[in-house]
């Protein structure tokens, strides 16, 4: 496993997807579609729940493409606000955190802003993300880390058959979630 | 500071171009480059962005070393060209992969 540390964030490793070429006693390295792993990393980032760090807020900024300036005008903040945040300086606010991934989900991958928004108001405690891990699945950059509650519980809302009753009850490990149908309705229409 | 990249090299920026445009694993990273891009607060999304869309200079003899010089808005990209077995007088439509060394702002 080594760390993917050229996308500006320091807990990103890949397992495989990657070749290796000596040079000057060192070891080059190249990275099997990049676009595609970029797009996986920018995923994980917008479903986990911890408050983004500065660097997470500005990978997402990048992939959107917006200066500093666009972001901070979506956000009702100055540039110069942005700009502290991605320097560390200040901590971004968790709401303005939410936006960003929003953006991204809306640009990206729309299939998943319900899962997102299901994230935002869940009952587990939002855990910081120790390290993101990516391996190559069947041809797809994928995130091996299940440590998220918002996707185990997703998966498993996913996994129940709408029998038309008023309350569906589910159970997702050591949790039990309740979704009456007309939500599960709506999100069926939206997932894809 | 002015800036002497070598001469401009149109066959060389296109075969650049062709490799960053195709399959990324044909664009190396050196150890230095990964310093250098943490070092200089640049990611690789902008390494690439700048050899997609930048001109290419030289190659160039740089501390015994054949060098060519990838320069796009304030981004200057120093790759490899003897590791891969080319020379100056190489034909570059054969160039298959990119080693990139380092990478400086302008």
């Amino acid at each position: 496993m080594i760390q993917f540390a050229g996308c500006g964030l320091d807990n990103v490793y890949l397992k495989d997807g990657f070749k290796t070429m000596e040079f000057k006693g060192g070891k080059a390295y190249s990275y099997v579609d990049i676009k595609g792993l970029y797009l996986a990393i920018g995923r994980s980032l917008a479903l986990s729940r911890h408050p983004l760090s500065g660097r997470e807020f500005r990978f997402l900024r990048n992939a959107l493409q917006w200066s500093q300036t666009e972001a901070g005008a979506t956000l009702d903040k100055t540039c110069q606000a942005v700009a502290k945040w991605e320097k560390g300086v200040n901590p971004v606010a968790r709401a303005d955190g939410h936006v960003i991934r929003l953006a991204w989900l809306r640009r990206f991958d729309q299939g998943s802003i319900v899962r997102m928004v299901n994230g935002m108001f869940g009952d587990h405690p939002a855990r910081s993300v120790d390290a993101y891990i990516f391996s190559r699945i069947e041809g797809v950059w994928t995130s091996v880390d299940h440590d998220w509650p918002v996707l185990d519980r997703l998966s498993a809302v996913q996994r129940v058959d709408v029998s038309g009753d008023a309350q569906l009850t589910v159970d997702s490990d050591d949790s039990v979630y309740e979704i009456d149908a007309q939500n599960e309705y709506a999100l069926e229409e939206l997932m894809p | 500071m002015a800036h002497n990249f070598g001469d401009f090299n149109p066959a060389l920026t296109a075969a650049v171009k062709r490799i960053a445009n195709g399959d990324s694993d044909a664009v190396f990273f050196s150890p230095h480059a990964f310093d250098r891009e943490e070092e200089r607060d640049i990611d690789h999304s902008t390494v690439w962005s700048c050899l997609r869309r930048g001109k290419v200079y030289g190659p160039e003899w740089i501390d015994g070393e054949l060098r060519a010089n990838v320069v796009h808005l304030g981004l200057h990209v120093r790759v490899a060209i003897g590791e891969l077995g080319f020379d100056a007088q190489s034909d570059w439509s054969e160039l298959s992969s990119i080693l990139v060394c380092t990478v400086m702002g302008i």
